[in-house]
């Protein structure tokens, strides 16, 4: 059988964000999104986990170091600690930073940066709360 | 439906059990079930970990709207939430509320009530912090 082993980082960031589709009247995003249309938006402390494969350097003995690992998501999240998604980052101008959009985005950043690495992204887990995630995978 | 986005939430409600089948003498349900087959029972808090998945919908943003999914799952939960399981809820008088047990009774009452186009994609109860249970279905 063939060796399947996975590395998963995770990696507490600062952001917030309000829910609202510009398509909808008040009353409907009201409805939908509830306390989440707060006017200037409301914060999270997010977890994201990143789960990556990849064979096992005979050298290193790892899939990836984590030394390497860890400045590249960084370099991804700085774009969005401490920031309002959805003005102070390009992604959610037509994009509701819920967390299941939030999770494909980061998926994505994070899929480029590994380009140049040996190891594949599996999968991004994104917590928004302690009791809330949203698992993202191609 | 090639699924590449889950939606997991987690929901806690406490309860008590005992372990004992009838069909065994005492002796046996001792042997078999230890320490939870004592008679007056015990109780766990217990950790519900709901994942569900579906299209994300281009309006929200969202594979379901959570007051949606809070609405369905205590309906479930809430029975069951303080109550003595092999007593008091009738499923459990016929069936022993192990977590296995429980993980596929949580899936059979939750899996109808989910709102489309969101589905049921996975269960896992935490009996302990130490224990817990998976469950997709009868795939």
């Amino acid at each position: 059988m063939e060796e399947y082993i996975t590395l998963s980082k995770r990696i507490e960031f600062s952001a917030s964000h309000r829910y609202w589709n510009d398509d909808w009247s008040e009353e409907q995003n009201l409805k939908h999104f509830g306390k989440c249309t707060s006017k200037y938006g409301h914060g999270h402390n997010y977890v994201l986990e990143t789960t990556v494969e990849g064979p096992v350097d005979p050298d290193t003995g790892m899939i990836i170091n984590i030394y390497n690992l860890k400045p590249l998501l960084k370099t991804v999240l700085k774009q969005f600690d401490h920031k309002f998604l959805n003005l102070d980052t390009d992604f959610f101008d037509d994009l509701i930073p819920t967390t299941e959009n939030f999770a494909k985005i980061l998926y994505e950043c994070i899929d480029e940066k590994l380009k140049d690495t040996k190891c594949r992204l599996l999968k991004v887990r994104l917590y928004e709360t302690k009791d809330l995630f949203v698992d993202y995978w191609k | 439906m090639i699924e590449n986005c889950t939606l997991t939430k987690i929901y806690s409600f406490s309860a008590a059990h005992r372990l004992h089948n009838d069909k065994f003498t005492d002796e046996m349900n001792k042997e078999i079930f230890g320490k939870c087959n004592n008679p007056n029972g015990h109780g766990h808090d217990y950790y519900l970990e709901l994942t569900v998945s579906g299209e994300v919908s281009s309006d929200t943003g969202m594979i379901i709207n959570l007051e949606d999914l809070d609405v369905v799952v205590h309906k479930v939960i809430d029975e069951l939430d303080h109550k003595r399981l092999d007593v008091e809820i009738e499923y459990f008088t016929k069936i022993r509320a192990s977590g296995e047990n429980i993980a596929k009774y949580l899936w059979d009452k939750l899996e109808g009530l989910i709102p489309s186009p969101a589905y049921l994609y996975h269960v896992r109860l935490w009996e302990t912090s130490e224990n817990f249970f998976d469950y997709r279905g009868g795939q």
